[in-house]
């Protein structure tokens, strides 16, 4: 896979800590790791919003429904904290 | 900080086709940037190899699936060890082992499985982890 250099700030305390953790490998894999794994969170999420998206179009919650979901939502949001 | 996850168990994925409300719990949640994974190993309890599996194949063909790396395995012995301690009358299987320490890894999230039991004593100890039926 060809890479390529670029410049970016990041927050020092987080750099330092990452270095610790980063072994023999460096920093750069480290990062670039760490980079993938969150693209491939942030694939993963809109993939499943598109699903949800094209099944809504076709069956649609209804309006208490929605209100149901959010409320549980809420609830379990608040024991993530 | 870890992002929260979504675990999606294998009696639950179906759903995600046939349930609008569970449909928009998950919107509520993943729209919030909660990470949802489908962990690999359910595959083994959600899919028969018929065609009634067409609707676990098509949200897993969007989806995907979430391989589990040694770490989070070794981790799910530990927590089903922990539980086996106490004695159940019923021992949690590995496959729920593995979901619950999809989550643990993550710190914080919610698990949705159609038998919730065994996966809230296997996530006890995590409580800023949340085991619900869709």
């Amino acid at each position: 896979m060809p890479t390529q250099k670029v410049s970016v700030t990041l927050e020092a305390a987080a750099i330092e800590q990452a270095r610790r953790h980063s072994g023999p490998r460096g920093l750069s894999a480290y990062l670039d790791a760490a980079l993938h794994e969150k693209l491939a969170r942030d694939e993963r999420r809109q993939a499943l919003l598109d699903h949800l998206d094209e099944l809504d179009a076709r069956d649609p919650v209804s309006p208490t429904a929605r209100e149901r979901a959010a409320r549980r939502a809420a609830t379990i949001r608040a024991g993530a904290a | 900080v870890s992002t929260p996850v979504v675990v999606l168990d294998a009696g639950v994925i179906d759903q995600v086709l046939t349930n609008p409300e569970f449909r928009q719990l998950l919107r509520e949640l993943v729209t919030e940037g909660w990470d949802p994974i489908v962990p690999t190993v359910v595959l083994a309890e959600a899919v028969t190899g018929r065609p009634s599996d067409a609707n676990v194949n098509q949200t897993v063909k969007r989806l995907g699936t979430v391989d589990t790396p040694p770490a989070i395995a070794r981790h799910a012995g530990q927590l089903r060890f922990d539980v086996l301690r106490s004695r159940p009358k019923r021992a949690p299987r590995g496959i729920d082992a593995i979901v619950a320490a999809h989550a643990a890894d993550a710190a914080s999230g919610v698990v949705f499985t159609s038998d919730p039991t065994d996966l809230r004593k296997l996530l006890a100890a995590h409580p800023r982890i949340s085991v619900e039926r869709p």
